[in-house]
């Protein structure tokens, strides 16, 4: 399988794991801030940030006074609300993406993705140790000090105890992967037999079939379902009776009560992780990362040319010839109209 | 109250205010209230609840003073600013408000922009160029 180089500018997960060839990270990883600190950086740098979608405060945070600020990149119940938004979502969109071959076109069958959940002993590259997915230092590891209220860097000239670091946030990821592993492989199969299904047909479906296939989609695979609409077995029929649209002044909650209890749990966590300090030292970790990276490719960017840029280049260059050669058939066909004309005013002159 | 009087009846201030308002509850209130996960009391919505008040405090501040367009309202008293504020807040409430003006629907809207934002980061919608497979 052959890659073009540009996939190194997209930064959508699943495309990046596959290009990449690397598992797609476990969702119950992406909650451990202090013992996951390379794992807890590519959600809050892909998902979370591209959730709080405000890049004036995100680079106001990174930049204003080096990273040496107070800006907070968003509050707790909004990260408990994107964490618990993916937990929800997880298996649905990756259905709904894996099936359309218009999103992710290099699949042949749906058992060429993997996600961790499909190893049985993860994998040495990992979505969060790939230098392509994750802007993460590999040059060096940071584990928390609790007396210190930290993070602590340990460097690649540290080797035993940079080993040391990785081999226990490893084995710590791999006793949450084990733990889920089973019961998420269940849903991966049923996943992968719908992928396989729909995958050949999805392109000639109609907007209707399309809509049947997102509520499929909900139904199978969204987590946290008690709605009418949405909580539907295979073996009921759904109501038929309408049911009156509910008034939002009424005080009846539109989401599932197991939703609120994760989402409440969520937060518990990370309020008690903003008492500790950790939630700030978290922070303080993030802007120290990206602001150095920041700096890094401003002063890369003026000395040297990329790979990438190149390559953007050539594209832009395809494009302008696709541009000037349709320029140019213009005017062939412009010319042709013309001899057409005269040839056609010289026969009626004779 | 004259002045407070005089910009409710300003169709066109009242309206450029109820702009500022939504802009505030999309920009601001959504990230330290996620609405629909909390509704079991209604009564922080209302005019009494403390988002109301937040709001009110926070454009009775001198700096957010002047995003408050309404000309009829410039230079009256906080007691008639913060009236001024909360009718913006009831109507913004009111189901006569249906679409921009409506701080729930603003609410709903920033969530649903929420929800978009994660799933393209997530699995993307990206361009056909992007990945070739040969």
């Amino acid at each position: 399988m052959k890659i073009r180089l540009t996939c190194v500018h997209h930064e959508a997960l699943m495309i990046d794991c596959i290009v990449h060839d690397v598992p797609f990270p476990a969702y119950e990883t992406f909650d451990h801030r202090q013992n996951l600190p390379r794992r807890f950086f590519l959600f809050f740098d892909k998902l979370f940030r591209a959730g709080r979608h405000n890049k004036e405060l995100w680079s106001a945070a990174i930049t204003r006074n080096k990273g040496r600020n107070n800006i907070s990149f968003g509050t707790c119940i909004f990260e408990a609300h994107v964490r618990t938004t993916i937990q929800e979502n997880y298996f649905a969109w990756m259905y709904q993406a894996l099936a359309n071959p218009k999103i992710i076109q290099i699949l042949e069958k749906a058992d060429d993705f993997k996600t961790e959940y499909d190893y049985d002993v993860l994998p040495d590259e990992l979505a969060c140790s790939c230098p392509l997915i994750s802007h993460f230092p590999s040059s060096c590891e940071f584990r928390y000090n609790t007396a210190r209220k930290g993070f602590e860097k340990v460097m690649i000239t540290e080797q035993t105890e940079m080993e040391a670091v990785q081999l226990v946030q490893r084995q710590y990821l791999q006793n949450i992967v084990d733990k889920n592993k089973e019961k998420r492989r269940e849903t991966l199969k049923i996943l992968r037999t719908m992928v396989d299904d729909v995958r050949p047909r999805f392109q000639y479906y109609n907007r209707e079939e399309r809509n049947d296939f997102n509520l499929s989609a909900k139904r199978t695979f969204k987590l946290f379902l008690t709605t009418y609409k949405e909580n539907v077995n295979e073996t009921t029929t759904p109501p038929t009776k309408k049911r009156k649209k509910a008034s939002p002044n009424t005080k009846k909650c539109r989401v599932s009560d197991e939703k609120l209890d994760i989402f409440k749990a969520v937060q518990i966590q990370i309020l008690r992780e903003k008492q500790s300090g950790l939630r700030l030292a978290w922070e303080k970790l993030y802007k120290q990362i990206v602001y150095s990276l920041v700096v890094n490719n401003a002063d890369s960017d003026a000395a040297t040319h990329k790979a990438e840029d190149f390559l953007l280049e050539l594209e832009e260059l395809d494009n302008n010839w696709r541009r000037s050669q349709l320029l140019v058939n213009n005017e062939i066909q412009e010319l042709n109209d013309e001899s057409l004309n005269i040839e056609e005013e010289r026969i009626e002159t004779i | 109250m004259e002045k407070f009087l005089c910009a409710v009846q300003n169709e066109n201030g009242v309206e450029n205010d109820m702009a500022t308002l939504c802009k505030w509850v999309r920009e601001d209130l959504f990230y330290v209230v996620i609405h629909d996960l909390k509704i079991e009391n209604d009564q922080t919505m209302s005019e009494d609840g403390s988002l109301c008040a937040s709001f009110v405090k926070c454009f009775l501040e001198r700096e957010n003073r002047s995003l408050i367009v309404n000309a009829d309202i410039h230079g009256a008293s906080d007691d008639e600013m913060k009236a001024y504020l909360k009718h913006l807040w009831t109507k913004g409430l009111s189901r006569e408000s249906k679409g921009k003006g409506n701080i729930r629907k603003n609410l709903s809207m920033e969530k649903t922009a929420v929800y978009a934002a994660i799933n393209d980061a997530f699995r993307s919608k990206s361009p056909q160029f992007l990945l070739d497979a040969t």
